[in-house]
């Protein structure tokens, strides 16, 4: 089995890691918005896994479409979670106008079968600006005597480390010419989804009831 | 991997690295600068209520000893002299039993509120009583304390915030009030304490600033220190009413 191949079973295994984990440890944080996690991660090892690896592997359907779709689906997730996670009125706004701005470029790339890249890139600037709204938030509030615990700032660590990185890779490897498919391409990508799903499940393991209210 | 293939995922691998690792420290460093600034923020909250209430304890002495200094000038003082002036007169020896065994009756009742360790242990309940029983015993007013509910431990320092919020009041009562009656009443309620105290004295108009005293700042002061609300109503001729409510979950009961 070639490395680019162990790479991408090893991310479809961290994913999956971070769904049992989360399914696991789901009455610590029922109570909270990051409830709609587990679905998420859920949804994700499904469209990675089984339409990834399996469907797509026997069936002739366009793989880049498939992932584009699951792209801007994930982005508007983030972007209605951080909606519900934001307590102050202008931050809410800013991710309701985030996330229009953004619906409107993945649609437009819909129909001019724009790049995934370009739809990356834009949402992954958007989402950044959206946790360093909520790092903010939760830096200002008494959570941080006891930060480890609170569920959402593993959440928001995670999705500011992925993405910060995701920036000069796919930036850096247009400039070097490097394809996706290639394997400098998948190994910092795979290190990239370490990093996330790492995070995901430090989160879901040390976080504690009493932090996950909102 | 080719030379150029390595040479590129070198480059690349090394500065998302260094952007991951920048913005970790980073994350890590305005936490930890969060943390200590709240932390320094408690601290010094902390020890600031220790001083009010320190403040407040020395308060509650001071006026126990006014007190005092007043009921063994006009009550035992008197009956003294009483007793004094009934033997020059050569009043029956009956008489002068009567006027001394009354002041050395007086004379325990005070000595129990000198006692360091009643005032040391104030406990709300008790305290109230003790301050009731003596405006009854000196005729200063008719007082009395109603209990309702089942009574519940609070922390020791919100007790004492409290006594010294109906003490000030009572002392309004007394000395501009010119009320004949007093009420107390501590109703225990589920979730919360309610504290009512209440007088029909003159009154005054609440809405005119230069009536609110610094005895009553004092007390609205003192309540939001032991996370409680007190409100004052009075209208003139009407009596007066203080009313502290304390939710239980908001300290440590």
């Amino acid at each position: 089995m070639a490395l680019p191949e162990i790479l991408s079973y090893a991310v479809n295994l961290l994913e999956l890691i971070a769904a049992i984990v989360a399914l696991v440890n789901y009455k610590k944080y029922a109570q909270s918005t990051e409830r709609y996690f587990l679905h998420f991660l859920w949804f994700t090892v499904f469209v990675d896994t089984f339409i990834g690896l399996f469907i797509l592997s026997f069936y002739e359907i366009n793989r880049t479409l498939v992932y584009y779709i699951y792209t801007g689906f994930s982005f508007c997730f983030y972007f209605w979670w951080y909606y519900r996670v934001l307590q102050k009125k202008w931050h809410k706004s800013i991710s309701i106008v985030l996330g229009a701005i953004f619906l409107c470029v993945f649609l437009l790339g819909f129909q001019t079968n724009g790049s995934q890249k370009f739809i990356f890139i834009i949402g992954a600037f958007f989402v950044l600006i959206l946790t360093g709204f909520h790092l903010l938030q939760l830096s200002n509030s008494s959570y941080t005597l006891k930060i480890k615990h609170k569920l959402s700032f593993w959440i928001s660590t995670a999705l500011v480390l992925f993405n910060i990185g995701m920036f000069p890779l796919i930036l850096m490897s247009d400039y070097f010419k490097v394809r996706m498919d290639n394997l400098v391409f998948t190994n910092i990508l795979f290190l990239l989804n370490l990093v996330l799903y790492t995070c995901y499940i430090i989160g879901f393991i040390w976080t504690k009831k009493k932090y996950n209210h909102f | 991997m080719d030379e150029k293939e390595i040479q590129s995922f070198l480059v690349i691998s090394s500065v998302v690295l260094l952007v991951i690792i920048f913005t970790m420290i980073s994350l890590f460093l305005l936490f930890r600068k969060k943390k200590n600034d709240l932390l320094l923020e408690k601290k010094l909250a902390e020890q600031k209520f220790e001083q009010e209430i320190a403040k407040t304890q020395i308060e509650i002495r001071e006026e126990i000893f006014r007190n005092i200094s007043w009921e063994l000038h006009d009550n035992i003082g008197q009956l003294l002299t009483l007793a004094k002036i009934q033997l020059v007169n050569n009043l029956s020896t009956d008489e002068v039993k009567d006027t001394i065994s009354k002041s050395i009756k007086e004379l325990r009742t005070l000595s129990k509120l000198i006692n360091p360790e009643a005032l040391k242990n104030i406990e709300l309940k008790q305290a109230i009583q003790d301050e009731i029983d003596r405006f009854n015993r000196l005729n200063f007013i008719k007082a009395n304390l109603v209990i309702e509910g089942e009574t519940k431990a609070l922390d020791h320092k919100t007790e004492i915030v409290f006594f010294r919020m109906l003490q000030e009041f009572f002392s309004n009562t007394i000395k501009h009030a010119k009320a004949s009656n007093l009420c107390v009443t501590l109703k225990y309620l589920p979730n919360m304490l309610m504290v009512i105290a209440k007088d029909n004295g003159l009154g005054f108009d609440i809405t005119n600033t230069e009536n609110a005293g610094i005895g009553l700042i004092n007390i609205k002061t003192r309540a939001k220190l032991v996370k409680a609300e007190a409100e004052i109503c009075s209208k003139i001729n009407e009596g007066t009413q203080l009313t502290i409510t304390y939710p239980y979950q908001n300290g440590n009961s």
